[in-house]
């Protein structure tokens, strides 16, 4: 009798309660290797866009912040594959790491050209980092965003997991 | 903060809940010095928190401030400068003064209001106007 060794990637998708991502796939041996390219996408475009500073997008880190914040990985998770642009995805990724939102700007018409365009803030310095996606598909990450107001300035703040029914 | 009172709000997570909590407390103060009210460690950045294994976190307003807490404890002179976050399944308590300053009870009324969005909310229950 053999057994066949789940892949680690795979395993961490499932116990971070999001099946769904392995089991939407036919066959689902196809999944992990997928979502680990869409991941490497991400690496690579995080590392041409912020080259030294940019943040390690792979596997074995998405599994060394799982330990630290299982939150952060569960909303990660829930849209990297829906996100169309790899770079949108370092983005979420960037506003899980404590980067602030400092602007956000939507244009939408149902017969012309979709842009969306986020500006993140370091919350340490002057750094800022702009975001730019003309794939509606990519919008589907602002139904994750945080917000809260102080005083009469409202903010968008955080990036989190959408309640699907687990703890 | 002698005296202080608990406002309890319920949330589906409390982990996120929690997270979005310290964020809020970094935008209100910029200087603030972040500590775990078990383990003593002291966090100057969200980016640094692990907030698996954080269940009750301090926010002192400044370095000043958490110096003094260190030194004198509850006392009056400091009301207003700190914000103590706890959470559990389903509850995040922010502890606050009996009788907070305008800019505490403001914080925590739009901290109720954030957490009330479905991203957090478990069973919700809105103060009336």
């Amino acid at each position: 009798m053999s057994t066949v060794a789940i892949d680690p990637f795979e395993k961490l998708i499932r116990d971070a309660g999001q099946d769904w991502l392995i089991d939407c796939y036919r066959p689902r041996e196809k999944a992990a290797p997928h979502l680990r390219e869409v991941l490497r996408r991400a690496n690579d475009a995080a590392i041409k866009r912020l080259g030294s500073n940019a943040p390690s997008l792979t596997p074995e880190t998405v599994a060394a912040t799982y330990e630290k914040n299982p939150h952060k990985v569960r909303a990660f998770l829930q849209v990297m594959d829906s996100v169309a642009s790899p770079d949108i995805l370092v983005m979420v990724w960037q506003i899980l790491q404590g980067m602030n939102i400092a602007a956000i700007r939507m244009e939408y018409n149902a017969t012309g050209p979709f842009h969306l365009r986020i500006i993140l803030s370091s919350p340490d310095s002057d750094q800022t980092e702009e975001y730019d996606s003309y794939d509606i598909d990519d919008a589907v990450i602002l139904r994750h965003l945080g917000t809260i107001k102080m005083g009469n300035q409202g903010t968008f703040d955080g990036f989190y997991a959408l309640n699907l029914g687990y703890k | 903060m002698i005296g202080g009172s608990d406002v309890i709000i319920p949330v589906a997570r409390d982990a996120e809940a929690m997270d979005l909590a310290v964020r809020a407390v970094v935008r209100l103060w910029r200087d603030v010095v972040i500590e775990d009210a078990n383990t003593g460690e002291v966090f100057r950045r969200y980016a640094d928190i692990d907030f698996a294994r954080r269940r009750e976190i301090l926010c002192f307003r400044d370095p000043a401030s958490a110096k003094l807490w260190d030194q004198l404890g509850a006392d009056p002179s400091l009301d207003g400068t700190l914000i103590h976050l706890l959470r559990s399944e389903g509850e995040l308590t922010v502890a606050i003064d009996a009788n907070p300053p305008p800019q505490i009870e403001a914080f925590v009324s739009s901290l109720r209001r954030s957490l009330a969005q479905e991203l957090f909310a478990g069973t919700v229950t809105r103060e009336a106007a």
